[in-house]
């Protein structure tokens, strides 16, 4: 009987010998592998080049099959940004970072890259908290969110979020910027799309464009992986909305 | 003969840099190397090469670190604060084994003049994690131009970053400098250079990582693993890249010791010693690391007496101590010891050959 | 009714998150009390006769641990 594939593991994605590079329900690894078919579905194989930072996203520079470079911890974008520089147009320059790593200790790489208009794509994972070193406050956690270095709840003594999205789509030197989540299958088709539209501006040369990805994080949220899919849902969408951001053909 | 130009130190840089056929620069303005970043904004973009202001000097290293690791020849310059920034960077360019060039001018400490004391700094290794770079100190523009070059094939050679040490008086004095074009062995091929897997040769994708010895790679499958080959690598360099000059040493009974541009300044202290009898040589160090130890050592059994001339309070004495393992008096000029106990005070010939006299 | 397609699980990968039984709209996957070699609870596809190869259980799962196929013609009846 003939049969066909139709999903699964996808072409880009490395069979690493680490038993299991997440933690159970943790939803970095759908991310990455929507990045493997986003890539996959451009063409760009062969084109792309993946700049990680520090955190548990630096598992993407061992799971996807494209040339990849980790490097210091926030600092993906000067590095992407020097790196599409020399390598010019037809290369694809990818970064993929945490919330910490985009917004925290990589503020000021992140936002001068978007300032400068780098033809370069920033995807940021959004778990609003520190993962890796046990779920400590993040510039993403939501108020009142319980964390080890706010455990009677993030107040207004912590300060508040940063929108990443929003904030990022306020410059003029941003081409597209969206935020989607894998709460739902259409979710993840969504979220795929604003990936595809992100990687097509830099294709199109137009600048830079941004995606923010909200994920579960059970392990150090306390939660079920169900119960954490319902926190995405109930918590974090109300203060970080889905959607697109910015989305222009060219940059004035 | 290759074109002659009378220009600053700062300048010098880029155009060794061009001859050396550097691709790429990214740096911050800081005082007294802004004609360097001037210079580079000014040529490279019209030779079509890249130039990009960074947000920092944090951020200088890291573009570096995405210039080096596409294989192209990179660099970055710099002063002291901005090199205190950047020593993560070093760090992590050393453990990711990418090629590339730092210009230290050096100033004194925070004020925006001239001094050496960044020496500990540069050659101890700043960052974590226990590296070592390759440090060439420069005495002049022609020194500055042609270390660039020399800079780029050591560090394409070993796969490591070269710090080239210049200060703000070579940085701001004009010189005539030769735009000479040196020659060098031929160097391996860079198959390790990320560029996107259509120019990987076996298919296979490129990793380059900051974390050699974490992440398992087929080249470091553990930490040890990768120490192993890098305490190979500096060992190999120690034993193979140690350069300095020495003048009149033969018959010394007393040594100067000095680097950069106060290894100038002894070059006139000695030859008024000289001409006034005394048996006075001098050692200027050209790898600070690795630091040539054995002519050190060789002379402390003579039984000469070494004065160190360095204009701060007395760092690269340190390395010297350490090569004559106390076989020999080691003496020091330091930067009290300027004409003028004030911040455009200089270590002045005159008061090296009162030292001398002193000793002797 | 003739199947549709059917999925296959890899319990080297996965690590028991139970989005799979939470998307099936079809009541196809079914988490269970067995552990992996791992130590983790496992699914299992236990209403093979239901399936309609959707995919939406691969693409919600996390660790890359299902595989979806679809028949391309109805298999003979047994």
């Amino acid at each position: 009987m003939e049969e066909k594939w139709i999903a699964g593991t996808p072409k880009l994605w490395r069979d690493i010998p680490l038993i299991i590079p997440f933690c159970p329900g943790c939803q970095h690894g759908t991310a990455i592998k929507a990045l493997c078919e986003v890539i996959d579905e451009l063409g760009m194989e062969n084109n792309s080049v993946l700049v990680v930072g520090v955190g548990c996203n630096t598992m993407a520079s061992v799971l996807v099959n494209v040339d990849s470079v980790m490097v210091a911890h926030g600092r993906p974008g000067d590095v992407a940004s020097a790196m599409k520089r020399v390598l010019g147009k037809d290369t694809m320059v990818i970064t993929w970072q945490g919330d910490g790593d985009t917004l925290a200790i990589g503020c000021e790489p992140t936002v001068h890259a978007a300032a400068r208009s780098e033809n370069i794509t920033t995807f940021m994972v959004n778990n609003a908290n520190y993962g890796t070193t046990g779920g400590q406050l993040a510039p993403t956690s939501v108020m009142g969110q319980v964390t080890t270095t706010s455990p009677l709840g993030r107040t207004p003594s912590h300060g508040y979020p940063i929108q990443g999205s929003e904030f990022l789509g306020s410059l003029r030197g941003v081409a597209y910027s969206a935020r989607g989540a894998f709460t739902s299958p259409a979710n993840y088709q969504k979220t795929k799309k604003y990936m595809k539209r992100a990687l097509g501006k830099q294709k199109d040369c137009v600048g830079y464009s941004f995606v923010e990805i909200l994920s579960t994080c059970p392990a150090n949220w306390h939660m079920s992986p169900i119960e954490s899919l319902k926190w995405i849902e109930e918590e974090m969408i109300p203060q970080f909305p889905l959607g697109e951001f910015k989305n222009v053909d060219k940059i004035e | 003969m290759a074109e002659k130009l009378l220009i600053q130190g700062n300048e010098a840089i880029g155009w060794g840099a061009l001859a050396a056929d550097c691709k790429a620069f990214f740096g911050y303005p800081i005082t007294p190397q802004n004609e360097a970043i001037e210079w580079f904004a000014r040529e490279f973009p019209q030779r079509g090469r890249v130039f990009l202001q960074s947000a920092s000097e944090c951020g200088s290293i890291n573009m570096l670190h995405g210039g080096a690791v596409t294989g192209v020849r990179a660099m970055t310059s710099t002063s002291g604060p901005g090199w205190a920034l950047m020593q993560e960077g070093m760090s992590n360019l050393s453990n990711a084994e990418l090629p590339c060039i730092i210009v230290l001018v050096q100033r004194g400490w925070n004020t925006t003049r001239h001094a050496q004391t960044d020496y500990t700094s540069v050659t101890q290794g700043g960052g974590y994690g226990g590296y070592k770079t390759i440090v060439l100190a420069p005495k002049s523009g022609q020194e500055l131009h042609d270390f660039m070059q020399l800079g780029f094939y050591l560090a394409d050679k070993y796969r490591t970053p070269v710090v080239i040490l210049s200060d703000a008086i070579l940085g701001q004095m004009m010189e005539s400098v030769e735009l000479q074009t040196l020659d060098f062995e031929p160097l391996p091929e860079k198959d390790w250079a990320v560029t996107g897997k259509k120019d990987s040769k076996d298919g296979n994708r490129r990793f380059s990582s900051i974390a050699q010895g974490m992440l398992p790679t087929p080249r470091h499958p553990n930490l040890c693993s990768f120490w192993e080959d890098y305490k190979n690598k500096l060992d190999s360099i120690k034993e193979n890249e140690v350069r300095y000059e020495t003048s009149q040493l033969d018959d010394a009974e007393f040594i100067l010791v000095a680097f950069g541009y106060v290894a100038r300044v002894c070059g006139q202290a000695l030859l008024w010693a000289r001409d006034k009898g005394l048996k006075v040589g001098l050692i200027r160090p050209i790898t600070l690391w690795p630091f040539p130890s054995k002519i050190f050592e060789e002379k402390s059994l003579t039984g000469a007496k070494f004065l160190v001339v360095e204009d701060n309070m007395g760092q690269m004495i340190e390395d010297v101590k350490l090569s004559v393992q106390g076989r020999a008096e080691v003496h020091l000029v330091s930067s009290l010891d300027r004409h003028l106990p004030i911040e455009e005070g200089a270590i002045y010939p005159e008061k090296v050959l009162e030292k001398l006299e002193e000793i002797i | 009714m003739a199947k549709k397609g059917y999925i296959k699980i890899n319990e080297n990968r996965c690590t028991g998150c139970g989005f799979c039984e939470m998307f099936c709209k079809k009541g196809c996957v079914e988490m269970t009390k067995r552990l992996s070699v791992l130590g983790l609870p496992v699914p299992e596809f236990t209403n093979a006769e239901d399936c309609i190869a959707c995919a939406m259980c691969a693409w919600m799962c996390p660790h890359v641990a299902i595989e979806v196929y679809e028949y391309l013609e109805a298999p003979a009846s047994a």
